[in-house]
């Protein structure tokens, strides 16, 4: 059966077949959300509040306006916003760039090093800089995924990746020299 | 270098190409960014986990959903999933037979409710227009538009010109529809164009009816009484459009257009005589035939071939013998909307139409009729000649089996208090002429006596044309039913059964425009 029939027969009522869009998705959907928090068990613990909301609210979902991850995305990004709002409440909602990294991320130490000090430079940006950069370069979204997951245009989405990866370039030099002491 | 970072700065000289000069560096950054991007492993449990939890909650989620229900009316009260439900799962079942494909759940689709208003929310009654104009009369008759008649004093005039005229005289008598005051004598009948005047045509012999009730009204305690106008049908069609709009239909792009909706639904069954259903979305109903390319009256079969006939033995003309027992007719009907979960909980118990009998015993319809009438607050609903309205079924007694339901529809009203006409006086004049709707074009000299039975209070549907949109609003007013019970030899339009009177006040004078006199007779 394919991706599009279980799609159908989720929005016609037939909920059983939710269990194979959760098999294809609950892959990438954590990683977004793992993204965004750094921290496996609150990725989880949203992951989780993602999918069982997707499942309630399936019959809702539109296919003229967004494919099924955009869909699943615009849901697991508004509980992460959620979460932190309930949880951090002097936080900002969207900058939850500080919470715990690397804890259980299996790499080894210069590596980590490495992913430390890039993540130093991503951890500069503003959120919604950071949230395009993640989503274009790590996530591997397309502009108009981005632009339907963000509920931004897809023109701005560019113009804020261009301009984020231009000031970054211009860090550049800072971040090689980093790069050269840490592999030498 | 990888393609993946090739595509990401190749959008990036796309918006800008200056960034070309920084290739070198482009190309590191997007690579060091790639780099950082943390290697997540899943934990296999918690995947496996949540995935058991989901199918719980599937479960769950197909069991839940309960309609909402608010009304008045006493029964549909207590069905919160009749209809709607009925109607929903018809729906269903019509998609899975014809698609095979798609397992739906029953959505919400059609359902019934009645929402209080505060009183007199809608419209005075003695200003709507409870007929179709001149032209729409005109066009849907074929006959001659006419004069136009004037409106709210309308049965006054008619009365004076009745009670004056002699015969063969020429009275004051607005025979068409709509428009202005008649303005001079005459009488129209026929002619086409407002306004115009012709010579009124002989009575025939027909004497001027008087309808004679001799017993008493039933009393009417309350001074306002609810009025139920029909909700402006609108239907949450989100689900089915999103399965259409998934569907590729190659020829358009159905995606292209703005704010479509659903409008109607024809599906049919595979089988060769299977049914087609129809289903309204804007006017809230379902109607379902046998389908007509297979299904052929046994009589038409030999088109009037004598020896065809003669040959075939199941197609011989019905007798009387082959007629079934109302009991009988109502079993198939009953079986059939068993079969197919549609309930009657908030209808009367249904009624054979066995009118033809009265015109012919020689030739017995294929079909005959049956009605399944509406209650409202436990009182009958009733058109405007105070026959029962209700959902509607053909059943073939020769074949045995359902050849069309109609009408099957959502009971959805907004209701409000009216003042009622409680004078006695007033009821019984108006009955006297005939009632609300009643046209008399007899002799006035010659007057014959109908006497009517006693009147049960029921609530009569009235339109309202006055309204700029396409349908006319929709009323259930109540109103008085007397029963023809006795009729002079001289009546031949025996189509009369009742003598209605509604009891809003305002309504009584303000009756339906008189119907050419022609297409009285």
């Amino acid at each position: 059966m394919s991706e599009q029939t279980a799609i159908i027969q989720c929005i016609s009522g037939n909920v059983s077949e939710f269990a194979k869009l959760y098999e294809a998705y609950v892959q990438p959907v954590y990683r977004f959300i793992y993204y965004k928090t750094h921290h496996r068990e609150t990725a989880e613990d949203i992951t989780s509040a993602t999918f069982m909301k997707a499942l309630e609210k399936i019959q809702t979902f539109n296919p003229n306006k967004a494919s099924f991850k955009t869909w699943l995305y615009q849901i697991a990004r508004n509980n992460v916003i959620d979460h932190y709002r309930s949880h951090k409440e002097s936080m900002d909602i969207e900058d939850v760039w500080d919470i715990n990294t690397g804890e259980n991320i299996e790499t080894d130490t210069d590596t980590k090093m490495k992913l430390d000090s890039v993540r130093e430079y991503l951890k500069k940006l503003k959120p919604e800089q950071r949230e395009i950069v993640v989503l274009r370069v790590w996530d591997g979204r397309s502009f108009q995924e981005i632009a339907e997951i963000t509920g931004k245009t897809e023109a701005s989405c560019k113009m804020m990746f261009k301009r984020t990866v231009d000031k970054l370039r211009g860090d550049m030099a800072v971040l090689a020299l980093l790069i050269y002491f840490i592999n030498n | 270098m990888d393609k993946e970072i090739q595509k990401i700065i190749e959008d990036l000289y796309d918006m800008d190409p200056s960034l070309k000069k920084y290739e070198k560096e482009m190309e590191q950054l997007i690579k060091r960014l790639i780099e950082a991007k943390p290697d997540i492993k899943l934990n296999a449990e918690f995947v496996e986990n949540l995935k058991r939890q989901l199918i719980q909650r599937t479960k769950d989620v197909s069991e839940a959903d309960i309609p909402k229900f608010s009304g008045q009316f006493a029964v549909l009260r207590k069905l919160v999933y009749g209809l709607s439900g009925a109607l929903a799962m018809a729906l269903v079942i019509m998609v899975l037979i014809s698609s095979n494909l798609i397992p739906i759940k029953s959505h919400k689709v059609f359902e019934n409710y009645v929402t209080q208003k505060g009183d007199n929310a809608f419209v005075d009654f003695g200003n709507i227009q409870t007929s179709q104009d001149g032209q729409a009369l005109y066009n849907n008759s074929g006959v001659g538009g006419g004069a136009p008649a004037s409106e709210a004093n309308y049965m006054a005039k008619t009365e004076e010109a009745t009670v004056s005229a002699p015969m063969g005289d020429v009275a004051v008598r607005s025979m068409a529809v709509s428009g202005d005051t008649v303005s001079s004598p005459g009488v129209s009948e026929g002619s086409s164009g407002s306004g115009a005047i012709a010579p009124m045509p002989p009575y025939y012999g027909d004497p001027t009816y008087k309808y004679v009730y001799k017993g008493t009204l039933p009393e009417i305690t309350e001074d306002k009484m609810n009025v139920y106008k029909y909700s402006t049908y609108t239907t949450d069609d989100s689900s089915l459009m999103n399965v259409l709009a998934s569907f590729d239909f190659n020829l358009l792009n159905l995606k292209s257009f703005e704010g479509l909706k659903l409008d109607y639904i024809n599906l049919s069954e595979k089988a060769d005589d299977g049914y087609a259903i129809t289903i309204d979305f804007n006017g809230g109903t379902i109607s379902m035939n046998k389908r007509m390319e297979y299904w052929v009256l046994a009589t038409e079969k030999c088109a009037g071939d004598a020896k065809c006939i003669s040959n075939a033995g199941d197609v011989k003309p019905l007798t009387l013998a082959d007629v079934p027992s109302d009991e009988e007719i109502i079993k198939i009907s009953d079986s059939f909307f068993e079969k197919h979960g549609i309930k009657t909980d908030i209808y009367g118990k249904p009624v054979v139409n066995n009118e033809w009998k009265k015109y012919s015993q020689d030739f017995i319809p294929d079909t005959l009729s049956i009605i399944y009438p509406l209650m409202m607050d436990g009182k009958n609903a009733v058109d405007e000649n105070g026959n029962p309205v209700g959902i509607g079924v053909n059943v073939n007694i020769r074949e045995k089996e359902v050849a069309s339901v109609w009408e099957l529809r959502a009971q959805r009203y907004d209701s409000s208090l009216y003042e009622v006409e409680k004078s006695n006086e007033a009821i019984l004049k108006l009955a006297e002429n005939g009632g609300w709707n009643s046209f008399q074009y007899g002799d006035p000299n010659n007057i014959a006596e109908v006497e009517l039975g006693e009147p049960t209070l029921s609530y009569m549907k009235i339109y309202d044309y006055s309204g700029n949109s396409f349908r006319a609003d929709e009323y259930f007013v109540p109103a008085y039913i007397f029963p023809i019970v006795k009729r002079p030899d001289s009546m031949v339009d025996t189509w009369k059964q009742n003598v209605v009177v509604p009891i809003v006040k305002g309504l009584e004078n303000n009756p339906p425009q008189a119907v050419p006199y022609g297409m009285m007779r």
